[in-house]
Formats: structure tokens, sequence, C-alpha cells
């Protein structure tokens, strides 16, 4: 393969998500000279195929049921809510905001202590929740279902149209410069003396500053430089939506215990997502959606929103889920590699826009507008060789 | 495959209630000629299709009350499905498959929603094909249909679908269907076909390999001049004029140099047909993109590139009655071949034999009818492409435009193919549209389960 001309940004981001695009996006609002490499096409991944929903309450899907810091979430989910409320302002685009407020409901006596601790860690950290019955509830929210003992409530939850976040993002990139190569899969990334050496497709790159935001992708391409193997468990998610129905469905509705999401986007289709994984991950093509899996969701949906029995499913679809074994965000350089951040992890959806800015505040070496202690990349490095995707594959 | 599921829930409760050698999804010509040589062989084998009856498309059955007073237009139909019945085929009527998990089919009741798995050690898919239309302005009024659409109400109820009907688009299909509207009794206003199809050329005469066809195109032909019926070569619809209801249509020549108008209450509109390929695609099957659709790639006999998966019939690409019950034996061969069942090669040769000859004619048929890429641009901007979504051809085309894009993300920025039908309809206008703007290799929209929309009841 013959490589092209050698071009010299002052940054090369990799990986077109919501954590990509806004990273790109930021640093290219501070005049640098911003290139973002795709390996399909932007989007394409978990940014797009997720639901759309923001989560302030830290209820969130935690699919490996690991013991998770939710303290240490707080502090993200405050500043990620004042962040997504601007956005459409600072992209001048609609990304289809809605502030709707979100139900964590409980249907058992462990979801209520869940619901209390969560609740309590909420407060703490300066994020309005408020504590219901289960008839307190359906006062409040009257789909909820009968099999709903208590719920928690945080009026800061809310969705956005996730087909149209990251095109905002880098629609108003290119209004700063920025340089947009999708179809360009990254196969090389070395350290010389100028910073690093990127080849992407034909092209070929070089820049003192790499941001690695791909996702689920994060340790094949971690593993291009020097061989790092940082330890990740991407994991296969599905969503179904409904037709559309008239408004119906105001609010977003999430199980606290069975990872299950649900809420009416603005086009009027209901989305059921999260709860039961899709089959098995390809992280090299499409993930198939699993129909048992489309059933369980759907029928848990319908348990706790009954208005959902009578309508029918329109169409499952899958993406991979970056999740990292504390399943907590990664935002930081990576020691000994000055200029190569590593940026995503689980919930990078809800916490994009805020990862994006905390990423230029580290490359300009300013002060970050969030305390980023203990979310760095090092944490993930594993000395020993592996090989995580057959590990997700075959366990 | 499963294991991934349980590290995040305990499954849910997996049964699978049926289990049968073979299950052929489709009970039209093909998947029933594939049934009924399978189940002769011994192979315990189901038939499952969405339909009241089997017959699917072609030997649909006409209401009772039709057959004794007009008799049985196909009566082949009826006897090949009391030949299926009796070969001790499992009928699985009314039922749609809508997903798949291995060789496992997830079938849904069209009137009672019950949830069912069958289990297949093989698949035969015969899931046909069904027409498109290439949109035009107007062409969301009521009394816009297709020629199927037409054919069916004729054969099937005995009545006219309007009073003055203009048959319109590209293909052998429009003479058919124009025959059918005259047999009941309709004023047919014209056949306006887009190519110029029917003229006396070496070409025509290449087609002689299937003399029955070109017989019967040639009466539909003599009728039609009989009956005075215009037949338009080289012209198409410019625009479907009325205000909630169709009451004309305005026409234009190849060069859109020469416009005329023609009185009608319903148009009949087809480009052509699709492969029903999504329950294919959903069980990974490759497919090829011709002509801006999906076809699923297969040897001669119809193996898929999937173990275990074969196919039949129309959705293989459109080939007429005998090529679908010639592709229906040969899918039942190969079964038969790959489980080592003793089989009659003789017969099989033959079938292959016959199988090349009628795909050469299917082949220069498909050329000869072809939409080509200048009807395509033609679409005006203000025109709906996608009429679930009401997404117009000038908003796909902007987003087609764009760079960094493709297909799938201009499907997400417009909603295009987003609607019930999933994209069966407006696909392969959307991947043309796409392809004038985007340099990008052409692409095909993903198939997502449920195949058609369904409700899930709760467990009982």
């Amino acid at each position: 393969m013959t490589i092209g001309k050698l071009s010299q940004p002052d940054a090369i981001v990799i990986g077109a998500g919501i954590v990509g695009s806004a990273t790109a996006f930021e640093l290219a609002r501070e005049r640098l000279k911003v290139v973002i490499l795709e390996r399909d096409a932007p989007n394409r991944g978990g940014s797009g195929s997720t639901e759309g929903n923001f989560h302030i309450q830290t209820l969130t899907p935690r699919p490996h049921g690991r013991p998770r810091d939710s303290a240490r979430y707080v502090p993200l989910q405050y500043r990620s809510s004042r962040i997504w409320a601007d956005l459409e302002t600072e992209l001048d685009a609609s990304v289809e905001f809605k502030r709707s407020g979100g139900f964590a409901v409980a249907e058992t006596e462990q979801d209520l202590e869940i619901v209390r601790f969560e609740h309590r860690l909420e407060l703490e950290g300066g994020i309005r929740t408020e504590l219901f019955t289960g008839d307190e509830a359906r006062r409040e929210n009257p789909l909820i279902g009968p099999t709903v003992v208590g719920a928690v409530y945080c009026p800061e939850d809310g969705f956005v149209n996730a087909l149209k976040v990251v095109p905002s993002f880098l629609a108003a990139g290119q209004r700063y410069g920025l340089e947009i190569y999708s179809f360009s899969p990254v196969t090389h990334v070395a350290a010389n003396s100028r910073g690093y050496e990127v080849v992407a497709g034909s092209r070929r790159f070089e820049a003192p500053v790499v941001v690695n935001a791909t996702g689920p992708w994060i340790h094949l391409v971690a593993r291009l430089l020097d061989g790092i193997q940082l330890e990740m468990l991407p994991t296969p998610i599905q969503v179904s939506a409904t037709v559309r129905l008239t408004p119906t469905m105001h609010h977003l509705v999430q199980h606290v215990s069975k990872n299950l999401i649900v809420k009416q986007a603005k086009a009027g289709n209901v989305h059921i997502g999260g709860g039961w994984y899709a089959g098995s991950l390809d992280l090299n093509g499409r993930t198939p959606a699993s129909p048992t899996g489309m059933l369980a969701n759907v029928r848990l949906a319908e348990r706790i929103l009954p208005f959902l029995e009578d309508v029918a499913v329109l169409r499952t679809w899958t993406g991979p889920y970056a999740v990292t074994p504390d399943e907590l965000p990664i935002v930081g350089e990576l020691t000994g590699y000055p200029g190569y951040f590593v940026a995503g992890g689980p919930h990078a959806f809800t916490h994009g826009p805020l990862i994006g800015k905390a990423i230029r505040d580290l490359v300009l070496k300013r002060p970050p507008l969030v305390d980023l202690t203990g979310l760095g990349p090092d944490r993930l490095v594993r000395q020993e060789a592996g090989d995580q995707v057959e590990d997700v594959r075959s366990n | 495959m499963h294991n991934a599921r349980s590290r995040w829930h305990a499954d849910p409760d997996w049964r699978v209630s049926k289990s049968f050698d073979v299950v052929v999804v489709g009970g039209g010509p093909a998947g029933l000629h594939a049934s009924l040589t399978l189940a002769e062989a011994g192979l315990q084998t189901a038939i499952i299709d969405e339909n009241p009856e089997l017959g699917g498309q072609y030997f649909r059955r006409p209401a009772a009350s039709v057959i004794e007073k007009y008799g049985d237009l196909r009566p082949d139909g009826a006897k090949l499905i009391s030949q299926v019945r009796s070969a001790g085929v499992t009928c699985i009527p009314r039922t749609l498959v809508w997903g798949v998990e291995g060789k496992t089919l997830f079938t849904s009741g069209i009137d009672t929603s019950a949830m069912d798995e069958i289990a297949a050690a093989s698949i035969v898919v015969a899931t046909g094909a069904h027409e498109i239309a290439l949109p035009c302005e107007g062409w969301t009024l009521i009394g816009v249909c297709t020629p199927g659409f037409a054919l069916h109400l004729a054969h099937s109820d005995h009545v006219p679908v309007g009073n003055r009907v203009l048959v319109a688009g590209t293909g052998p299909f429009l003479l058919t269907a124009a025959q059918a509207m005259l047999d009941v009794g309709a004023n047919v206003s014209a056949v306006v076909e887009l190519n110029r199809p029917y003229r006396l050329t070496r070409e025509t005469f290449r087609a002689i390999g299937q003399p029955r066809r070109i017989l019967e195109l040639g009466r539909y032909l003599t009728n039609l001049r009989r009956r005075r019926v215009p037949l338009m070569q080289g012209w198409s619809i410019s625009r479907i004029l009325g205000e909630a209801r169709v009451n004309g249509v305005e026409l234009m020549n190849s060069t859109r140099s020469t416009v005329m108008r023609i009185d009608a209450d319903v148009v009949c509109m087809a480009h052509g047909f699709r492969p029903n390929s999504e329950l294919p695609r959903l069980l990974g099957c490759q497919t090829r993109i011709a002509h801006f659709q999906a076809i699923p790639e297969t040897d001669e006999l119809g193996r898929s590139s999937v173990e275990g998966v074969y196919l039949a019939g129309e959705v293989m690409g459109v080939g007429g009655i005998e090529t679908a019950s010639v592709r229906g034996r040969l899918a039942a061969h190969a079964i038969l071949e790959d489980r080592g069942i003793a089989f009659d090669s003789g017969v099989r040769d033959r079938l292959v034999r016959k199988s090349r000859q009628l795909n050469r004619h299917a082949e220069f048929l498909a050329n000869l009818f072809q939409v080509p890429r200048s009807a395509f641009a033609a679409i005006p901007d203000d025109a709906i492409v996608c009429r679930c979504e009401m997404v117009s051809a000038g908003e796909v085309r902007r987003a087609a435009g764009i760079e960094w894009g493709d297909l799938h993300g201009t499907k997400a920025l417009t909603r295009a193919g987003m609607g019930p039908c999933q994209g069966r309809e407006c696909g392969g206008t959307i991947a043309a549209l796409q392809a004038t703007r985007s340099p990008r290799p052409p692409a095909f929209f993903n198939a997502r389960m449920p195949i058609k929309p369904i409700r899930v009841p709760h467990d009982s």
C-alpha cells in the first residue's frame, strides 16, 4: 500500500463516536488543528446505537454486576447535567433535547435498598432526587404498573436523539476547521520525536497529541502502540423500538436492578433497551440481535409499563458497550506516553460531552473542569498478554 | 452464543416447542415444490406461511364463491397444495417468522400474536419477492396501487380495482395485470412502459428460448391492440394528478420533451420486484447487491453461504412460476444430497439444466426491463420517497451528500427506512439516491428483527 503525504495536525482523535467527536470539537474550538479518524462511518458504534438517554441519577446499567464506586459517579453526573442543558446552544443544532425527568422503579425489597442507597449518595452530591412508594410513583406517572413497589425520581434525567448528537458535534467542529476521515481504520501508531505517527488507510499523520476515543475498541487501538494491554469488557447491548405512538409517555423509566430503560422518543417510537444481552459481540462486523433477549426485554417493559402490551415492536438493533472492569470512565493521559490520552468507558453517552471538555483541559494543561482523580487509563494496564475480545466471545 | 447473556441475567425461559428436519418458510410455488419433494423423501417437513392458505401470490386461492361462478383460474395450485398436505407436510399457515437464533425460527401468529419457536435442522427460505414502485409526484394519493394488488382483487374476488385504470412502470407483469383488468370489465386507459422492450430485434429472438412465455406476452399484446388500449413504450409518469384521489396522470417521453395527460381513477404502478431477503440476511447468508437490491448468494442448487440454509424461488431473483417450481425442487435435492439421502441424480441433473436455461431467460428479461439510473435522477426533490416516515427525495439527497457519511448514516439522519415497512419499499430508491451523491460502494439497509412489527403477549 502506498502511504500518502504526511500531514501534521496539532491533535489526532481516533474514533468518531460521542467522546471522540466531542473531544475533536472542543480542541478545534480552541484553534488547534484537529483530525478525527474513524474506521467506519461516524456514530456507527455504541454512540449511535444507544437509546440517547442522559442519566443524571446514578442508577444506570451495570452489565457485569460488579461492585462500583457509585459515589465517584455523582460529581460527573452533576456536571454532565449542566453541559447537556447548554449543548444545543453550543453546537447551534437541535439534538431533540428533552429534560423529561426519570423514574428508577423497584419491584422487590432488594431493589428498594439500592434505591435508598443511591438516593442518599445523590443528595450528598447535590443531585435532586425524590423517593416514592409504588402508589406515589403511579400517582406521578399513571403508566407505571402494579408490580412497582417504589421508585426514585430525578427531574434532571432526560434524553436526546442519539442519531443527531455526533453529526452535530462534527458539523460544529468543521466550522472550526476539524478534518473528518471516515472509513479510515488506524493500522499503525508509534511514538516518535514529534509525538506520534498514526497511519489510517492511505493517510499518514504526525502530532504531539493522540486521543484514543474508540469506545469498545479502546483496547484494540491501544495495542497498536507498543502492544499496550488495557483491560476492557466490551459488551453487546440491544435496543428495541415500537411503532410510533401519539405522545403517551413523558418520562424516562428504568428498572433499578434489571438494567432496562424505557422512554418514548420525540418521533413517537418507544425505546426499550439494555436489559438482556444481544448475541455474541462481533467487534469486526454486526452483532446479531437476540430474539430471546428481545422478548424478555419487551415482557419486562410491559410489566412495569402495562400500556406497552398493545404496542407492536418495530425493530431491534445492537451496539457495543465499552465497559471497564471497575465500571468507571476512562479519562486521562497514559503514564510513559506523554500526549497519548484515552477517553471513554461505560456511560460515555451521558458523560461524552463532559469528557470532551475534560480532555481539552488536559491537552491544554489547564485545571480540569471536574476532578479526574483515579479515572486515568493506568489502572487498566495489564502486564500479561491476552486477548480481551476472545475473552468476551468465549467466556 | 448465549453465554454472554448469562453474565447479565439468567437466561429467560428457553423452550423450543417444535422441531423438524426441514422447515420451509413461504408457501408459494417454490416452497410447495420444495416441501413436497422433501416429504416424499421421508423427511419431517413443515411449511410456514403468513397467509390463511398456502399458495403464495401465484397460487393464491380465490374466494369459494368466485370459484363457483367463474371457475378456478389455476387448478394446478389446488392440486399441488393437496399433494403437499397428503405427503404429510406439517402446514403452519397464518404465521410470521420474525426472528432467528441459530436455526431456531421465532414465530408469531398473524391473528393471535401467539409466540412459538420452531427448530429446524435445515431451512428453506422461499419468501418470494414483492413489487416496488419508483416514486413520483402524487404517488401517495388514494387510488395508486401496484399491479399485483389489482391482480389479486381481480383473481380472488373478481373485482376490478377501478373504472379507468392506468398501468405503468416497467416489466412484463404490467401486461399480465392489464389483461386481468380487462377480464374483469375495467377500462384500461393505457399501459405505460418505461423501457422499449416490445420490438422485434435480435435481442427479442434470443428470448425465444422460452417460446411459451413469448406466446403468452404476444397474446396479451394482441389483446391490448384489439381492445384499443394504447401501449406506450419509452414513456413514464411525470406526475399523478388529483386532490385526495387520483383523477389522471401526466406522462413524459424519455427525453422529457413531450408531456401528455390521460384520465384515470386508479394508477397501478410497479418497477420490478424486490426479493424478500430479510430472513436469509438475518440467518447470516451472504448477499450481493444488484440494481440496488440485495440478492442472496447461492450455488446452482440454492445452497446459501450458511450451512443448512437453502433458498428457493423469487427470493433468489425474479424468474416466474416455472423458475420458482424448479428452484423449489432443486433446493430439496440439495438437502437430500447434503443429508446423504438417496435421490435420482438424473432428475436433479435435468432440473439443473432447466434452471440454467430459465435463469438465462430471467437475466435477459431483467436487462430488458431494468430501471435506468436516469429514472432515479428524475425523481423530483419534493417527492416523498419514504412513505412511512414521509421523507422527501431532496432530504435524502442532502444527507447523502455529506462527505463523511454513507447509506446507513443517511437513514439515521433522515429516518428514511425507519417506519413500519423497515425500508422494504423505499430501500432500493434510497440506495440509488445515495449512490448518485456518495463515492461509497453500493450498500443496502440492514435486516432487523422483528421482520415485520409484532405484539409481544405475556407468557401464558
